[in-house]
């Protein structure tokens, strides 16, 4: 058994010198965290609240979301003068303080509550998913021909009471 | 006598050099773009228009091959099985609504709509893992319990498609399709280790990576090892109890490279299982009756979006089965050896260029290397069984969803299999879907599913040594099985949802071991018939303060068309209950399951009706990076006893475990 492990820790060295010599190359196309958040920047940039605020502007994501790491990069900035805050959310009611509100497409068992909870707030919710609970989320992302490209969901939108600038309208995939 | 030693593959030369061309695989898919680099913070100065613009590297992106089924798919995350404290694939499977499991301490098989006889192996459910076909090659079997392919921690999710697929899955797919969808870089986010100690000196320690690099190219990996004692076991028919004959382990590898559209994947999984119940007439309360079942794979797949309709996936494999048998009898010792080896591969297309139509089409080729198997004594050694066969099967399908009204979808598969031993087989599937309002949905579904014949059954045994018991039967044709079943899914206010179907199931052609009359060995030949009529009644719904409730109940009368009686092992009603609730705090989480399963005929007799009560407590974070849970299966020690092959053991009935405890800690850094 000694020999075993000696023998997976060895091998786990190896592995993480590969790993630190292929990330020395590291190059390609727009990596997909980044650029979602990115994303939900502009979205956020681009639309208008039905009341104004000068407090700070809330971007929440479900717990142990692998998307929050590149949105807390973000806190650095402003939107309209409103500082960012990035907050990981773990119990339904939470949602209630967002700003935007991004859904992953990984199944969470609060899902269902949530999307229940900001029916009718004045939420900018985004998703990247098809599956049908996300369905009345306001943006929905997805990939297209290894393009990040979006849809608006306008009956949403109005129930949400949010307004969007044309120049994100523009740049759907698809207004509906 | 074969010497029980944990394997240990992790840094073989194989091993190692695995790393190297994953390394390797990551530079060369390296190219220059500005962005590469970029973090979102830098990504936000530039213009939103050329953004859109951008080429993304994708994180991770299987085709969905589930939303394909328009049947009542059935899903298991990954939240529920940590939950709820599912310590197998064959535990997760046992909470799905119309399943039900059954052990006869070797391997653990899978009853759907009530069929599940005692002997036969998990040959008609097609089990996939990420897209790899695990039935092996020689006795089709799906593997679920602790023999099952994959650590139960490295499932993302697992789904179940009741019903016949064949029309695009092909071989297998007869009663259902498990679907397991293993973890991602990012759900697994770094490395984790894993302790686990239960009763019966039970004991479980793993290490599980995931972690993605600069140029967007993931890498997930997974090693597990498990050693449990067992219990003593006390069999009335043998008026003794077997000793320390119920020892348990396993040693399992996964890894999982993607890139891009490319995934490269690789496992491998050795349990060595006695057996306290003294199968195939051999000695009692003896240590050398073992099973050992070794299974490997490498797939390497694709998925891409030629244009904005025109999808394309695709993958190769290579597989390995081996089974090494130990059967001690007074005089010798037996063996059982297969070796079963097989590539092929698998390409599918899915358009949308017509409007109001998504067409679906692929092949499918497989090619047996190797279906060895052998059955001989050791002292003096003489063989019963030693045949070698190759066979290969090739698969084409072709399905269109065809828009009728905004409210009306028309789902019309067909598939053709061709095997070189039995011949082709045309299998087609139709599926009427009727959306009148969000949230509902009517679906009207006929279809149509074979299993062929597998390379035990046609081989094993001879047909001319007087001494060999058994003997193969070349000419086996495939089983069949028409289906009609109608689903309604009905979401409520305050997120109720519901699932009703109603079933009809046809099986015909049967494959069936009986005694030749003429020479007096066991063979396989097509005859039964099986009718089966059952509802099945799903109901779910999560309240916003975290409470999460899941429960099914299911009738079915699965029965022997010709005697008209219910099969052996086939309960009428199953009922589940599974409840999850933050406890007072948020802190602790409990996960509590009901599981009734109703009396079900054996053999000779009938055994009784059993709910087991399983609880278990999690909390996350408990210390900085440390996730605890506790579980108690069978809280409240309900004896059980599962139908016993007749075949294979002189017992009518085998009891299953009393109650068991497991602590499982996991530690994220």
């Amino acid at each position: 058994m000694r020999a075993c492990l000696y023998r997976v820790a060895k091998s786990l060295g190896i592995l993480s010198l590969c790993l630190l010599a292929s990330e020395a190359y590291g190059a390609g196309t727009v990596p997909e965290y980044e650029l979602k958040a990115a994303y939900l920047y502009n979205f956020a940039l681009l639309t208008t609240w039905p009341t104004e605020s000068a407090a700070p502007m809330i971007f929440c994501v479900l717990e142990h979301d692998p998307l929050s790491t590149q949105l807390a990069l973000l806190q650095a900035r402003k939107i309209h003068n409103r500082s960012i805050i990035v907050k990981e959310i773990v119990m339904p009611e939470e949602a209630r303080a967002c700003d935007v509100l991004y859904l992953d497409a990984v199944q969470h068992e609060v899902l269902l509550a949530i999307v229940d909870i900001v029916r009718n707030a004045s939420i900018l919710t985004v998703t990247d998913s098809l599956d049908s609970a996300r369905t009345e989320l306001v943006i929905n992302m997805r990939l297209e021909a290894s393009r990040l490209v979006f849809d608006v969901n306008m009956a949403s939108a109005r129930r949400a009471k949010l307004t969007f600038s044309s120049k994100l309208l523009n740049l759907a995939k698809s207004i509906n | 006598m074969r010497n029980i030693k944990p394997n240990c593959l992790v840094g073989s030369r194989h091993g190692v050099s695995l790393v190297y061309l994953i390394s390797l695989l990551s530079a060369f898919a390296a190219d220059a773009n500005d962005y590469s680099n970029s973090t979102s913070n830098q990504l936000v100065d530039v213009p939103f228009e050329q953004l859109v613009t951008l080429e993304v590297s994708s994180a991770s992106r299987y085709p969905q091959q589930i939303s394909e089924a328009p049947s009542a798919a059935v899903v298991v995350t990954a939240e529920e099985i940590r939950t709820y404290g599912h310590r197998t694939l064959a535990d997760v499977l046992r909470s799905m609504p119309g399943l039900y499991i059954s052990s006869d301490h070797s391997w653990s098989y899978i009853g759907v709509r009530g069929f599940s006889r005692p002997g036969d192996y998990n040959s008609r459910v097609l089990l996939l893992v990420d897209g790899y076909r695990v039935n092996d090659n020689v006795y089709n079997q799906a593997y679920v319990g602790n023999e099952f392919l994959v650590d139960v921690d490295m499932i993302e999710r697992v789904e179940f498609i009741p019903g016949p697929g064949a029309s695009a899955y092909g071989d297998n797919a007869f009663f259902g399709v498990i679907n397991v969808i293993t973890k991602s870089a990012s759900s697994l986010n770094g490395s984790t280790v894993t302790a686990e100690a239960g009763s019966h000196d039970s004991y479980k320690a793993g290490y599980r990576y995931g972690g993605r690099l600069d140029n967007g190219a993931e890498l997930v990996m997974s090693a597990t090892g498990y050693h449990s004692e067992g219990r003593d076991w006390f069999f009335p028919e043998f008026g003794a109890t077997a000793h320390g004959v119920d020892t348990e382990q396993y040693g399992k590898l996964f890894a999982k490279f993607t890139y891009q559209g490319w995934a490269l994947e690789a496992g491998y999984m050795k349990r060595p299982k006695l057996n306290p119940a003294a199968p195939y007439g051999t000695l009692f309360d003896d240590k050398r009756m073992e099973t050992v079942d070794t299974q490997a794979f490498v797939n390497a797949s694709y998925y891409d979006a030629l244009s904005d309709k025109l999808d394309v996936s695709g993958n190769f494999y290579y597989g390995i089965y081996n089974y090494d048998g130990n059967y001690p009898y007074a005089t010798t010792l037996n063996v059982d050896e297969t070796r079963g080896q097989r590539a092929g591969g698998e390409l599918r297309l899915i358009s949308t260029a017509v409007s109001d139509h998504k067409v679906m089409g692929g092949i499918e080729y497989q090619q047996d290397l190797r279906q060895v198997q052998r059955n001989f004594d050791t002292s003096p050694l003489f063989f019963y069984t030693n045949v070698n066969t190759t066979q290969n099967k090739y698969g084409i399908f072709v399905q269109d969803e065809i828009t009728l009204r905004d409210d009306l979808l028309l789902n019309a598969g067909v598939r053709y299999d061709h095997y070189s031993m039995s011949g082709g087989t045309v299998n087609p599937r139709l599926a009427l879907i009727y959306h009148p309002f969000a949230g509902n949905s009517l679906k009207l579904i006929y279809g149509s599913a074979y299993r062929a014949p597998n390379a035990y059954e046609m081989f094993y045994g001879s047909a001319t040594e007087p001494a060999s018991s058994q003997k193969g039967n070349p000419a086996l044709q495939e089983e069949t099985m028409r289906t009609y079943e109608a689903v309604l899914e009905q979401t409520f206010k305050e997120g109720w949802h519901s699932t009703f179907s109603l079933y009809h199931y046809q099986v015909n052609n049967l494959i069936t071991q009986i005694t030749d009359p003429i020479d007096g060995k066991l063979v396989f030949v097509n005859q039964d018939k099986i009718n089966t009529t059952g509802v099945e009644l799903s109901v779910d719904k999560t309240w916003h303060n975290g409470l999460q409730m899941k429960g099914n109940v299911s009738y079915q009368e699965a029965k022997n068309a010709l005697t008209d009686r219910l099969l052996v092992n086939s309960p009428r009603v199953l009922g589940k209950l599974a409840l999850s609730a933050p406890l007072p705090g948020h802190a602790w989480r409990t996960g509590l399951e009901l599981q009734y399963t109703g009396p079900r005929r054996t053999n000779l007799d009938e055994v009784d009706d059993y709910t087991l009560v399983n609880l278990t407590l999690t909390r996350n974070n408990w210390l900085r990076g440390l996730d605890v849970s506790f579980s108690a299966y069978n809280l409240f020690d309900k004896k059980y006893a599962d139908p016993a092959d007749p075949g294979n053991f002189i017992q009518d009935v085998l009891p299953q475990d009393g109650r068991t405890l497991r602590l499982k800690l996991d530690y994220h850094f």
